[in-house]
């Protein structure tokens, strides 16, 4: 008899002190989009850093993205260990791509640009892109040494 | 040769009589006259001479006043006797006291001018006052001296309280004494002993606005109370200062009935010798001018008309005016305070509900307060008040409200931080800088990644425009000059914010934001 009210009573208990919990206010943070405007892109960019050991030093950041040289727009915004996103669709052929890290000074509340001597080094890349398929290209920086790393896969 | 003889022996004894005759009679009281039954009959004009024989002793004298008139009552010092005197009428075979007198001070002369009397028997008790210990004095007399002048255009004393006010006239003057300085009988917690003179007038057409004006009188600071018949004081005038005139205007008397007027002296001064004039005028309400009091909510003055006028008087005086307009939605309203030269105006505006919706003090003295763009519904309250000690008795403020019609005008203050940030649905918003260093949030929410291209124009104020991200860290800044505009083009992740903010002090600028998805 107690052995079938035990289930019950435990549910009842759990279902109170869900009750009585204060559930915070929790704004989620923005998760990395894949534009849905973009439905044709044939080009994607991801950075993120590594050699981050202390979580005060993984800041928010994004890379403002300029592809041959004009103003493309920039990453998704993520802590700097994270992957940011960059989505365009480009014409088949060979481009260039350079990136500027711009990280979140909290103080001031707003992104400033990284001094030259702590961007990733190279910031820069040639690839190719083709029409029918994605060109990926990762860049993956050692924040220790700013020293970047560039992976490329054309699916 | 006889009659040589007879003028020089008659001429010296006309002269004796003419000399005789000439010389003041001196009259003295007649003991005991401790009674009004026992009282000396005295003349008008002439004085009398008594003594305070005795610690109790009472001296009472009688006059008989053929034609209504005011009487002077004068009773001089007497050396080391603080004396006091009670005025008292014959009714049905017993006397009634009506005013006593007593300054409370020694060896001082008391004096009561003013008193209205009927023709009839008065009688005029003296004695020791009650302040100090009571004392005789039969070397030095008093002197008692009743006068009267003519009762035309006076007030009627006794008129201490509401109850015994004097019927005036509107628009014929009337005139009173700050006489005598102490009244004992009046035993208002407030100002216990003092003296009053109260009036009424009638109101037969309501709404009307009444002006209320006193003279100065020298060595006087007067207190001027306006009262209904309900005993709520309209008005009560602040200090002015010692012979300095009291006004009361444009107070609104919104019922017919009796309204009353209370004229007093501060700090129990006397003048026996000028009299201070009142007149009370009235006047249609045109609704361009504020009903005081309108010192509460409760009491605003209804704003009919575009622009209505006010005065900040007494010190500390507030005015609260409410706002009648389209009550179907919540509107856009421009206000202005247009103050006198003398006056640093601060304005709040408050909701129907009582909240305070936001204050407008951003100038100094004598320069316009204004607010654009006050979204509300109506009715609404406006507040109106001066810094502190700042009053006008002489010069109006002017109030004005206006509907603002803009589309897309979508500043709703209070949008001043990244929690109160306005909600953009369209792709075009219209804003203000409201007040010094305003800022203006606004959210934009989208669907996905959006790349969007902002041109920002700025009408009259320079103005920095800045793009956040999602959780209002700023991306990117602009500075817009002044009559120009500028564009800029960023990345919004479902959901960022717009700032805009003055870079300078000005404010009343409109400036615009266009958000497009192309250049």
């Amino acid at each position: 008899m107690n052995k079938k009210r035990l289930p019950i009573v435990f549910f009842l208990v759990l279902f109170i002190a869900s009750g009585c919990k204060t559930v915070p206010t929790y704004e989620p943070p923005i998760e990395p989009i894949i534009s849905p405007t973009e439905v044709n892109i044939n080009f994607r960019f991801i950075a993120y850093d590594t050699g981050i050991t202390n979580p005060d030093e993984d800041k928010r950041c994004y890379y403002k993205i300029f592809i041959d040289k004009i103003d493309a727009g920039r990453t998704t915004i993520g802590l700097e260990s994270q992957k940011k996103y960059f989505e365009a669709k480009l014409s088949s052929n060979m481009h260039l791509i350079v990136v500027e890290k711009w990280v979140l000074d909290e103080r001031e509340g707003e992104y400033k640009k990284v001094n030259n001597i702590l961007q990733p080094k190279p910031n820069f890349f040639y690839f190719e892109t083709k029409a029918s398929s994605l060109t990926e290209l990762i860049l993956i920086n050692d924040k220790l040494v700013n020293k970047a790393q560039f992976v490329v896969t054309i699916q | 040769m006889k009659k040589r003889f007879l003028l020089y022996v008659l001429s010296p004894i006309v002269i004796v009589l003419l000399l005789h005759g000439c010389k003041k009679e001196k009259i003295v009281e007649i003991e005991p006259n401790d009674t009004y039954s026992q009282s000396n009959l005295i003349e008008i004009g002439k004085p009398i001479d008594g003594f305070i024989n005795t610690e109790s002793d009472i001296d009472f004298y009688c006059v008989e006043v053929l034609n209504p008139c005011l009487l002077d009552i004068n009773v001089s010092a007497v050396k080391g006797v603080n004396s006091a005197f009670t005025i008292w009428r014959e009714n049905e075979g017993s006397i009634v006291p009506l005013k006593y007198v007593d300054d409370l001070r020694k060896s001082a002369p008391e004096r009561f001018r003013g008193f209205y009397a009927e023709a009839g028997k008065y009688y005029i008790s003296i004695a020791h006052g009650d302040k100090d210990q009571p004392v005789k004095n039969t070397e030095n007399p008093y002197t008692l001296l009743i006068q009267y002048e003519s009762a035309e255009g006076f007030e009627k004393e006794s008129d201490d309280t509401i109850l015994a006010a004097t019927p005036i006239q509107i628009g014929i003057p009337v005139r009173g004494y700050y006489s005598p300085a102490f009244n004992k009988t009046n035993t208002n917690a407030v100002n216990p002993n003092r003296e009053e003179d109260w009036f009424t007038f009638y109101v037969e057409d309501a709404p009307v606005v009444c002006d209320v004006e006193l003279s100065g009188v020298a060595g006087i600071e007067a207190q001027l109370d306006i009262v209904d018949a309900q005993g709520n004081v309209l008005f009560s005038s602040a200090s002015q200062g010692v012979g300095v005139s009291q006004m009361a205007k444009g107070i609104g008397l919104s019922v017919a009935g009796n309204y009353y007027i209370m004229v007093a002296a501060k700090n129990y001064n006397a003048n026996n010798d000028v009299p201070y004039s009142l007149i009370c005028t009235t006047r249609d309400y045109d609704n361009t001018t504020e009903i005081e009091p309108n010192n509460i909510m409760e009491s605003a003055t209804p704003i009919i008309t575009e622009i209505i006028y006010g005065r900040i008087y007494p010190d500390n005086d507030i005015d609260y005016y409410q706002y009648m307009g389209d009550s179907s939605h919540d509107i856009f309203y421009r206000i202005e305070i247009i103050p006198p030269m003398t006056l640093d105006v601060v304005s709040a505006v408050y909701t129907k509900k009582g909240e305070e919706i936001t204050s407008i003090n951003n100038n100094g003295t004598g320069d316009k307060e204004v607010y654009p763009n006050v979204k509300l519904n109506a009715p609404f309250y406006v507040k109106v008040w001066a810094k502190r000690g700042q009053v006008d008795m002489d010069n109006s403020y002017a109030l004005r409200i206006v509907p603002v019609q803009m589309e897309n005008l979508v500043d709703v203050e209070p949008n001043d931080t990244k929690e109160q940030a306005n909600n953009v649905q369209g792709a075009l918003i219209h804003g203000y800088i409201s007040k010094k260093y305003d800022i203006d949030f606004y959210v934009l929410h989208y669907k996905g990644r959006q790349k969007k291209y902002f041109s920002i124009e700025a009408h009259a104020i320079p103005i920095s425009f800045s793009v956040t991200d999602a959780l209002g860290y700023i991306l990117q800044t602009v500075t817009v000059k002044a009559g120009s505009s500028s564009t800029l083009h960023e990345i919004v992740d479902m959901k960022g914010y717009c700032i805009v903010k003055p870079l300078n002090e000005m404010y009343d600028g409109l400036y615009t934001i266009e958000i497009k998805d192309r250049p």
